[in-house]
């Protein structure tokens, strides 16, 4: 597994460096400039954005046969698969503390901007839902139907992610309270849920 | 003799094309190397597919250290380097990224070795993969498939579009790596000329079956070709001939008992064959 994390943080690193450069800069505009509308746009740009820097990094795998090559690693296919799950959710959890360190900044220099606290937990819960069910949709999807088309799966797995995401965004209308904790619940739950069927897929997966 | 791989009518057939493998058998000693020859599509890269558990079998035994290896005998896969032809590893890596993370992967790694391999292949540690020349790629790959030491090594056609001289060089690596007497090396190629250098057995492999499998030294001494007009032809005897291929006006016979069939024809003349005559042959040739 070891081998399998340094791989995978290499992979990510790769254009994630890039991206916290931008993220940086956009947070800095986020904590001087009040404005409510780049606040919010912030905190899910950067949480999504971090998700989907580590769902590319699958794809740059299989521009060389490291793919296939890893296989005959010492590592067992389940392992593969269980590294890619963790990797999605660790860099979405480096996509929260860094919003949470720019919010809680932004908090401090101007007071909340967002009307009411469970706003900000709702565009949390919003892009933490969306990039654990992106994850959930994309890694089986990938092994599923090809690893040649990783853009286009990528794409589709946002949109649906943001789909469900949406709908899931509606229950904390209904329960404010509690909805924060349902959507995140139930994202979490399909992100789970998915692990084995991937692992299912690519144990059959022949290269 | 031991076997560190053993195949037995190993079979895979692919729903979306005819292609099949039927029923692969061939093994290969500690201490030795095998040529596994064969034309482009004749089923190489499915033969070692099924080895290294990148592609399942449907039927048959692949015996790697006398054990089957399934997806978590981890430990057999340490004993194993891989090379595959082209880019094996993202461009994006430098080697010296490339040794961090294979750190990782294998128990054994050895940096130290690693960097020796880098220096004696003159390749930049700190330069990335993808400005790699393909030689320097192969180059590459072979370190890293050293640098865990591995008893095994198996190259799925690594010398393919390499210049002779990169050539050589990595064909000397493989001499050097059977020095070692449970040390050995399959080599998958098309091009017999670099297996005739170094291999002491070859399995030849068309259509998705193996057509024959001999030591090189039998190859050498007991094959030849005979070069006979018509009449001479009709008159040899029938389990003499392996393969004929009619040139007119002459006919050309594979044998596998020169000196047997010299003395048997003497007024025909049996000269010393290539590898790649042989192959040629066998599968362009006619059986009796």
């Amino acid at each position: 597994m070891k081998g399998l994390f340094k791989n995978n943080f290499c992979a990510v690193w790769l254009n994630a460096k890039i991206f916290l450069i931008f993220l940086f800069v956009m947070g800095i505009a986020a904590a001087v400039i009040s404005t409510q509308t780049l606040q919010m746009y912030f905190i899910i740009v950067g949480i999504v954005g971090f998700s989907i820097n580590a769902a590319a990094a699958i794809g740059n795998e299989f521009s060389s046969k490291w793919g296939k090559y890893k296989l005959t690693l010492p590592v067992k296919r389940t392992d593969i698969i269980k590294s890619l799950y963790l990797n999605q959710f660790l860099w979405m959890i480096v996509g929260v503390f860094f919003v949470g360190i720019v919010t809680v900044l932004s908090y401090i220099l101007h007071g909340l901007r967002i009307e009411q606290i469970t706003d900000i937990f709702g565009l949390f819960a919003l892009g933490i839902s969306i990039s654990l069910l992106m994850g959930a949709i994309f890694i089986p999807l990938i092994y599923l139907a090809g690893e040649d088309k990783i853009i286009a799966f990528l794409i589709i797995s946002l949109l649906f992610a943001v789909g469900i995401a949406s709908v899931l965004f509606n229950i904390i209308d209904i329960v404010p309270s509690l909805g924060t904790i349902i959507m995140i619940a139930c994202s979490l739950l399909l992100f789970i849920l998915s692990y084995p069927l991937a692992i299912c897929i690519f144990k059959k997966k022949e290269y | 003799m031991k076997n560190i791989l053993e195949l037995q009518k190993v079979c895979k057939r692919f729903s979306k094309s005819d292609f099949m493998l039927d029923e692969v058998t061939f093994s290969l000693p500690y201490g030795t190397i095998l040529g596994f020859v064969g034309e482009n599509g004749a089923g190489k890269t499915t033969t070692i597919g099924c080895i290294l558990n990148t592609v399942s079998k449907d039927s048959g035994t692949i015996k790697l250290f006398g054990k089957t290896m399934l997806d978590k005998d981890t430990e057999l896969r340490e004993k194993i380097g891989v090379v595959y032809d082209g880019n094996n590893f993202p461009g994006y890596w430098t080697p010296k990224q490339l040794s961090w993370i294979m750190d990782g992967f294998y128990k054994q790694w050895d940096h130290s070795l690693f960097l020796k391999c880098l220096e004696e292949f003159q390749l930049p540690e700190k330069q990335k993969i993808k400005h790699f020349s393909r030689g320097m790629t192969m180059k590459l790959a072979i370190s890293v498939a050293l640098s865990h030491h591995p008893q095994l090594l198996i190259l799925d056609e690594a010398t393919s579009g390499l210049d002779p001289i990169v050539r050589d060089e990595i064909l000397d690596v493989f001499l050097d790596f059977v020095q070692e007497e449970n040390h050995s090396v399959l080599i998958s190629s098309h091009i017999t000329s670099d297996l005739e250098k170094v291999a002491d057995y070859i399995a030849f492999i068309h259509n998705g079956k193996i057509i024959m499998t001999a030591s090189k030294n039998e190859l050498v001494h007991n094959y030849a070709v005979m070069h006979c007009t018509e009449s001479q032809f009709h008159k040899l005897d029938t389990s003499d001939i392996i393969a004929y291929r009619k040139r007119n006006p002459q006919f050309d016979v594979l044998i596998s008992n020169k000196k047997e069939v010299q003395r048997k024809y003497k007024n025909i003349v049996a000269d010393h064959v290539s590898v790649d005559e042989i192959f040629l042959m066998l599968v362009k040739g006619e059986h009796v």
